[in-house]
This record gives C-alpha cells, structure tokens and sequence, in this order.
C-alpha cells in the first residue's frame, strides 16, 4: 500500500475511532446527554450523569477498547507467526486457558486481589499456549490448523472440566466463578491502571517487531539467511501474544474471534506488511470491541449481555467467510 | 486389548469401594426398619415407599389436588426455601433440605440435625425416609418423589404472602400456630412503622437495592428483602420511579450507572456473597442522601431474601433496629 | 481380524459392559449388592430395591448406553466418511446445532410434558442438519471433495459461536429454561425418564441399523474414489445419506440426552485399533465400547463426588481430553 494512501487511512481510522469513542460513551442504561459526555471530556463540569460517566461508563469504554487493541495484536502476531491466516488466541484455546484456569483458582483463593488475577490470567495463556503450540509442533504436520485448533479446544474443555469440577466439589457455586470471569461489568480506573502497563509495553515491542514479523511471516528460511535469530524471535512472539491475550482476558474476560477476525480485515485494506498490519489493528480491534460492549449492554437493557457471545454471534457470517476463503493446510 | 481390560476393572472396582464408603456416612434411618414397613405397608397409600407405619393422616387439598399427609410430620424433607421457614417454624422436624434453605444463617439451630441434599439426588432423599416432601412446582422428579412420600408444592406468587404462610402451617397441622404468629407479626410492623413515619415523617420513602454478582436489582413489594415489610405492612412510600418499573414484574435488574434514579430517603441494601461491590466506592453512591445520611441499611442477603416467618422476624428486628435506633 | 477373533472380543465386551450396567444399578447413594439387582430384575426384590433400580436408575442407566452407543457409532461414521480421525458429531459443530435447535424450540413454544419427547429430537434434528450442511458448504473444495481443515475449523468455530448464542438465549430466558440450557450445555444428561427413553431407543436403533447396513459401503470408502466408484458404489449418494444418518443419529439423541463430546472421537479410534477396519467389526465394537465408556464416566460421576455428583460430561472431558492430546501428536 502507498504511503500516501496509508497515511489518510491510519487519518480516517482515528476519526472512527474517536466517533465510536463519542457514541460508546452516550449510550447506556442511564440516559446521558451528549453534552455531559463533552462535558466530560473537556472538563467543564459536573453534575451526576458526568459522575456516572466518569465513574463507570469511561472506564469500561476504555477498557474494552484496551482489550480489543490488544487481543487484535496478539491475533495479528499469531498469524504472522505460524504463516495460517486462521491463527488466534481464541480459536487455539489460549484465551479459554486463561480463563478456565481464572476459574480455577479462585475457588481456593476467594479473595484474590486484581494483582493476582492478572498474574493467573497470564500463567493461563502461557501455559495454554504452550501445550497447544508444543502439541501442534510435535509430529509431522507442524502447526497444521487441524491439530492447533483440535488441541486447542482439547484442552481448553479439559481445563473448563476441571475447573467446573473442582468448583463441584468445593461447593463453590458457579455463579462464583461466573463472576470472577465477568471482565468488563464493573471495571474501574484501578483495573485498568494495573494492567496498563503490561499492555502499553506490549503494544509498543508488538510495533517495534512489526518488521521482523512480516520477514519471518513470508518465509522463515529468508529470515535466517538475512541473518535474523528466528528461534529468538519466535519465543519474544510467543511471550508477546500471551502476555497481551493474558492481559486483555484479565480486563475483559475471554472474547472469542477478536484475534482472528480484526488482523484479517486489516490485511484486506493494507496488504502484508505487518508495520502497517499493526497499527491499523489497533484501531480497528479498538473499534470492534468498544461497538461490542456498547451492544452487550444496550441490546438486553437492563441486563447485560456476555459480550464474548455477543461477539460470536456476530462474527460467525464473518468467520465464515474467512474459512471459506482462507482455510486448510 | 489386555490394557484396556486391565484399565476398565481398576476403575470399576475403584467405583464399587469408593460408593460404599459413602453409604455408611448417609443419615439413614436403620436398614431393617425400610425392610420392615415395605412389608408391612399399612394404613397410608402404598405408594409410599419411605413411609412409616400406623401414622395418622388427613386429606390436605394441595396444587395437584388432594393428597394424604400425614398428621404429624416428623420427617419433612424440604426441597423449596421458600417453604423453609414455614416449616420450621410451625413443625421443625427437618430431616433434609437444599442449598439455598443452607445458605441461610438463620436456620442453623433448626437444621442441626438435617441433611443437605442434592434436589436431583432421589437416593439421598429416599434414603432420609422422608414422610412429607415439599418441592417446587418446577421439579422435574415431581413424580418420582411421590413415589417416596407424599409430594406436596406451593407456587409461588399464588396466594400472597402471609396467606401462604399460613397454607404452609395447614400442610403441618398448625393452622392456629400460623395464624397467631401473622397476628403478632403484622402487628409489630405497623408498630414499628408508625414509629418510623413519626421519626423521618409520614412521606418517607423507602427502595430496596440488590448486588448479586455483576448485576443490580431493584425490587418492587413482594419479593421478599424487607419489601413486603415496608411497603405492604407499614405502608412507606415508593418513589414513582421505582413504581414505575419495578411493580410489574416485582423486580427490575438495573446497571449500577442508574442507582441514583432510584434512591430513596431510606434505603435497604442487601448483597449476595461476592458480588461486585465496585458501585460503592464511587461518588454517585457516596453522594447519595440516604449514604450521606447513613440511613442505608446494608445486609447480607442470604438471610434477607425469603419471606418465610424466621426471615421476615429478622428483616423487621433489623429494620427496627436500624432505622430506629 | 478373523471371525473368531470377533465373537471372542465382543463377547468379552459385552460381559464388561454387563457388568458395568450392573455396576450402574448396583453402585449409588444407596449401595444395592449385585445378587439383590439382580433379583430385583426379575421383580423378585424388595419393594424399596423395586423402585430405586427401576424408577430412578435404569432409565438413566439405559439413556447413558443409548447416548454413549450413538455417539460412538455417529463418529465412526463421520471418520470413515471424512476420512478423517479426528472428526466426531461435537467437533463438527452437530453438536451444537441440536443444542440451538433445541434452545430455540424450548423457549419459543409452550410444552405440555408429553409433547415434548417428540418436539425435542425433531428440533434438535432440524437445527443439527441445518448446521452440519452450512459446515460442509463451507469445506467444500473446488473439486467437490471435502477439505477436512476446514470442515474442523468451521466446526469449533460453529460450535463456538453456538454455545455463545445459547448463552444470549439464557439471559433473556425464564427460570425454568435457564436451568434446562445450562444443563444442556455443561454436559449432564437430561433425559434420564422413560418416555424419552423409549424414544431415543427408537430413533436410534433405526440410524445403527441402517448405519451397519451399510457396513461394505463404510469398507470401501476407505480406499480411493476411483477404486470405491468402479467397485460399483455410488459415491456422492451413500456419502449424503451416511453422514445424514450420522448426523440424525447424534442429534437426535443428543436432543433428549445432552451433548457429550470425545466420545464419538475416541472410541472410533479404539474400535478400529482393536477391531480392524472391517465395519461389520468395529461398528459393534463402537456401540460396545461407546455405552460401556459413557455408563462408566457416568457411573463414576455420579458417585465419586456426594451428593450431587460430577458431571458425566465432566468426567469424559477429564479422561478424554488427554488422550485426545495424545492421539493428536500421534496423528500421522
């Protein structure tokens, strides 16, 4: 794609993220005007929907925003990686790892500080990640869609067993662990400052590396011949996408499909390069997920809808095509 | 093939050790005795495989029409919490209950000597050797625990509240216990509320708020909380925003960004263990008159929920206590 | 595998899986000892033992063995036909097509008891074919044949999107639907009464007899389609009338049941390592294996955890999941 051209996209992209920004903000269950969400921004003043708004509808918005950067980034890396346009967190178990193991432990520890359910929602991607890339990777078809995707349902249904069974036994209801997983419901400025830094670190190393990315995304033998430790580069990635899949379940609980459905658009509009793949997806995944969660919480009003559902549901036609287009190996 | 075989008999004999170790822990009523009155099988329908012997009964007029009960439980299994209460109250022989009738405080001195069941697990119950059950209309084993005892369930919203109190002291054969204690109940609440309309003036308004995990719940006059309470028996006001949404359906589940529409002078806050308390650290709820005021009463909703006698004891002892002091 | 070598086996599998329902009736909150079940079979036991073993466990214990048998057989069907080992009626997102099918049916009409026995296997059906046929659209190769990578991919992802649809469903559902979804969804076994019974007994004693009818087609869909075609079979038509009884098979049982995975993915693979490739063979040992597993992981959920027991879909995954890691490095 020319520069040119790029430029005006990665322009455009930030209007419509700022526009969704804007209408995420007004819409929700309680009935804010559009002026106090300026009011907001520009800090004019305040009365009590601005408090709403500053309390507990700017940070979920942020949040899921947050989480969609970086589950579309940690997607992007994964099909850069393995060269298969259908690789993601979700779709390989990692993001069901995560949070299947967030299940886990917070039956033995009930009261878990946000600290600690980041730290087992990154233990849960590495770990998922790891078995399922280690599975995939034994044998002969190496990586093969099949065996990621069947090892990755394989053990993110064991995991869900176990943590279900363990819950059983220690009568600790469902509901509980139900919660625990809720992400973005009740998210406030603290969680997401705990988190921040994990992800900005990571999105900006995901940037740094976009162009080693796209070198090893074309053809690993290139790479090595141009001189590049693809072994080492391979386990920064793989450190990089869980540890940014890790965060964003810790903010947002498990979202299916971000990861693979956000790169994959972008690829449409900008081509192969991953140092343009990678902005644009942040962009995007910022989008997508803020335009979710404004659903999952207008659609059903009052209720909330779980927002993973909501997005699998709207990104199945999607997903499909995908499939259609690019699947198998 | 040798494997599999060598696999499959390790399990099944781990089964059939592990299963009769748990038998013996069961509170089961001595084997010989079920030999006994199956064989015998007298004076009640002999359908009822757990039932006693030589037992008086009378013909109870219940949801599924006429059935046999007997005149004197002293084995009630209770499989629906909102019948808990009653039943303890008025009878108090429990010999097993549910989950939820488990999770509230209040009844432990009555189940000291009951077993908590799994509502699915017919063995477990039959083996209680039950001689009344109550369920809910919805239990999909409905037949099969007519098998076991006399079945008998209350749908909820039926009749109103302190009638199916009373419905329930009838099923034991208390009527007049049941009777008497709705008098004296209904009683202290108007008590109670005169005192607190002379305290906080005659257009005080109330609303009941709920945390249960992520969501909120805003709740109209019956449906337990304290609400039946307030608004039935001392008559406090409702904002016409609560009016609004909640009396349809006796409940309206609210995001937390909105719980400023509905606050009121007084409030009642109840929560469920673990549920997301996020909301209170923020300033809308701070700003709130009632928090400012501290006239939110704030209570644990395990034991606050029902609207069986005990609860709504300890719902009026807690508002009077609060809101009174 | 000689004939032989057959009836030895299978008869060592059918004493395993006799002893296993014994087992099943014998083992629970109330331990009846085997000499008693087996009286009580034949009506001569204690009115108590009468009613435990007949009311409460046989049906469950009979749905478990048709679940487990029909799950085992469809996956064995759908391997030979996709020639693939690792497709199973959950993986392909039939599975989830019932449970839509189903989810949908439950709360957009009013059921009378008796009604819904038969409302539930067709809507299941319905909702299982409907998925299954976008799936295989979607795998389809240019040539016509059917590109397993996606069929598999297309599957989880369905399977994915379906199960966050029930879930949607759950949140705008009443109480008493709510309880039957998540059921549904988290593995237990519904159907545990004898009017559905009956019924899953019919429809799936139908699909296996057709299914082992068909058992010299299922040989030689093993070889090329050249060799299989001048052999004198009508490829494109025995396939869609194999994988559509297949799918009727899991589905409608599945709608009564539940849904269970690994089960029609593993025990395939054990019936053709133990039995050979001969479908006459390893369709029996399908169905041996399949219920004897499921009435196992039933049996030991059951009781291993009082009193309300693991779930049978949990006890299956724990087990199964492993194995299937295993299997899948192995895979080629």
């Amino acid at each position: 794609m020319l520069k040119e051209k790029f430029k005006w996209l990665i322009v455009g992209l930030s209007l419509l993220l700022i526009i969704t920004f804007l209408v995420a903000l007004s819409h929700g269950a309680a009935d804010i005007s559009f002026q106090e969400v300026l009011a907001l921004l520009l800090n004019e003043y305040e009365n009590e929907n601005v408090i709403i708004l500053r309390e507990m509808r700017l940070p979920r918005v942020i949040a899921s925003a947050l989480a969609g950067m970086a589950l579309s980034v940690a997607g992007a890396y994964m099909q850069g990686m393995t060269r298969n346009p259908l690789a993601s967190p979700s779709l390989f178990g990692i993001t069901a790892g995560a949070s299947a193991l967030l299940s886990f432990t917070i039956v033995f520890f009930v009261n878990m500080t946000y600290y600690h359910i980041l730290l087992v929602c990154l233990i849960g991607s590495i770990g998922a990640g790891g078995l399922v890339f280690a599975i995939s990777n034994a044998g002969r078809q190496s990586l093969s869609n099949q065996k990621t995707v069947l090892a990755g349902a394989a053990v993110s249904t064991m995991l869900y067993a176990l943590s279900d069974a363990i819950a059983l036994s220690y009568t600790t209801s469902k509901q509980m662990t139900m919660w625990a997983n809720s992400g973005l419901i009740g998210v406030n400025f603290n969680e997401i400052m705990i988190v921040l830094p994990l992800l900005v670190v990571g999105l900006i190393i995901a940037l740094m590396y976009s162009g080693k990315l796209t070198l090893i995304s074309i053809d690993e033998e290139v790479a090595i011949s141009l001189g590049e430790n693809v072994k080492q580069l391979k386990t920064i990635f793989f450190f990089l996408v869980t540890m940014l899949t890790g965060a964003a379940i810790a903010l947002s609980g498990s979202i299916v499909f971000v990861g693979l459905i956000v790169p994959h658009l972008v690829r449409k509009l900008v081509g192969h390069d991953y140092k343009l793949i990678l902005p644009v997806s942040i962009l995007l995944g910022a989008m997508v997920l803020m335009i979710m969660d404004l659903l999952s919480r207008t659609i059903n009003a009052p209720y909330e809808t779980s927002i993973s559902a909501i997005m699998a549901i709207c990104s199945y036609p999607l997903f499909l095509y995908v499939v259609k287009q690019k699947g198998g190996r | 093939m040798k494997r599999l075989l060598l696999f499959i008999s390790t399990l099944i004999l781990l089964v059939g050790c592990n299963s009769t170790n748990v038998a013996d822990n069961v509170n089961v009523v001595e084997d010989s005795s079920l030999v006994e009155n199956t064989e015998n099988n007298q004076a009640t329908s002999d359908e009822n495989i757990g039932s006693s012997d030589e037992k008086e009964t009378f013909i109870y007029a219940s949801e599924h029409g006429d059935i046999e009960v007997p005149s004197d439980p002293k084995r009630i299994v209770v499989l629906d919490s909102s019948a808990s209460g009653s039943l303890m109250l008025f009878d108090g022989s429990i010999v097993g209950h549910e989950a939820w009738t488990a999770g509230n405080d209040l009844f432990a001195e009555y189940l000291k000597d009951s077993t908590e069941v799994s509502v699915d697990n017919l063995e477990q119950i039959l083996a209680l050797n039950p001689d009344l059950i109550v369920t809910s209309p919805y239990n999909e084993n409905f037949e099969e625990l007519s098998l076991i005892a006399p079945t008998v369930s209350f749908s909820y919203g039926r009749l109103n509240y302190l009638d199916t109190i009373i419905e329930y002291g009838k099923l034991v054969n208390r009527e007049e216990e049941a009777r008497a204690w709705v008098t004296a109940y209904q009683n202290e609440a108007k008590n109670v509320g005169n005192a607190i309309k002379e305290k906080y003036g005659e257009q005080v308004s109330i609303s009941v708020i709920e945390a249960y995990g992520d969501e909120m719940y805003l709740y109209g006059d019956n449906w337990g909380r304290g609400t039946q309470i307030v608004y039935q028996e001392m008559n406090l006001v409702m904002t016409d925003a609560v009016k609004e949404v909640a009396l349809t359906d006796g409940y309206y589940s609210i995001s937390s960004e909105v719980i400023g529409d509905y606050a009121a002078d007084l409030m009642i806050f109840a929560y469920f263990k673990g549920s997301n308390m996020a909301f209170k650290e923020t300033e809308t709820w701070k700003n709130l008159e009632a928090v400012q005021n501290n006239q939110v009463l704030e209570v644990p909703a395990e034991s606050f929920y029902m609207t069986g006698p005990i609860t709504l004891n300890y719902q009026l002892e807690q508002i009077k206590g609060f809101f009174l002091d | 595998m000689t004939g032989n070598k057959f009836r030895l086996y299978s008869l060592i599998l059918g004493v395993i899986l006799f002893s296993i329902v014994t087992l099943g009736l014998s083992v629970g909150f109330i331990t009846i000892p085997a000499l008693e079940v087996l009286k009580t079979l034949f009506k001569m036991g204690s009115e108590q033992n009468d009613f435990i073993i007949w009311t409460l466990r046989m049906p469950r214990v009979i749905m478990t063995l048709i679940l487990g048998m029909s799950l085992a057989v469809s996956g064995n069907v759908l391997q030979t036909v996709t020639k693939n080992d690792l497709a199973d009626p959950g993986v392909l997102g039939v599975n989830a097509g019932a449970g839509l099918g189903v989810t949908l049916a439950y709360m957009s009409m009013d059921f009378s008891k008796t009604n819904i026995v038969y409302a539930l296997p067709l809507l299941g059906f319905i909702g299982a074919i409907l998925t299954f046929s976008i799936t295989l659209w979607m795998s389809k190769n240019k040539d016509g044949s059917i590109n397993v990578d996606k069929l598999i991919l297309v599957g989880i992802g369905s399977a994915i999107s379906f199960s966050g649809a029930m879930i949607v469903f759950i949140s705008s559902a009443g109480r008493e639907d709510v309880q039957f979804i998540s059921k549904w969804l988290s593995g237990n076994i519904w159907g545990d009464k004898w009017p559905f019974v009956y019924i899953a007994l019919l429809l799936s004693v139908i699909a296996i007899a057709i299914i082992y009818f068909k058992s010299h087609v299922l040989n030689i869909m093993g070889l090329d389609d050249i060799t299989a075609t001048s052999l004198g079979v009508d490829l494109k038509r025995e396939r869609k009338l194999l994988i559509l009884t297949s799918v009727a098979l899991s589905s409608v049982v599945v709608s009564v049941a539940g849904a269970i995975s690994f089960v029609g993915l593993i025990i395939p693979h054990l019936s053709k390592r133990l039995f050979g490739p001969k479908h006459q063979y390893n369709l029996i040992a399908s169905m041996l294996l399949g219920s004897s597993f499921l009435t196992l992981a039933d049996v030991i959920g059951r009781n291993i955890l009082q009193p309300q027991g693991l779930l049978p879909g949990i006890v299956v995954s724990i087990i199964g999941a492993p194995y299937f890691l295993y299997l899948i490095i192995k895979k080629q």
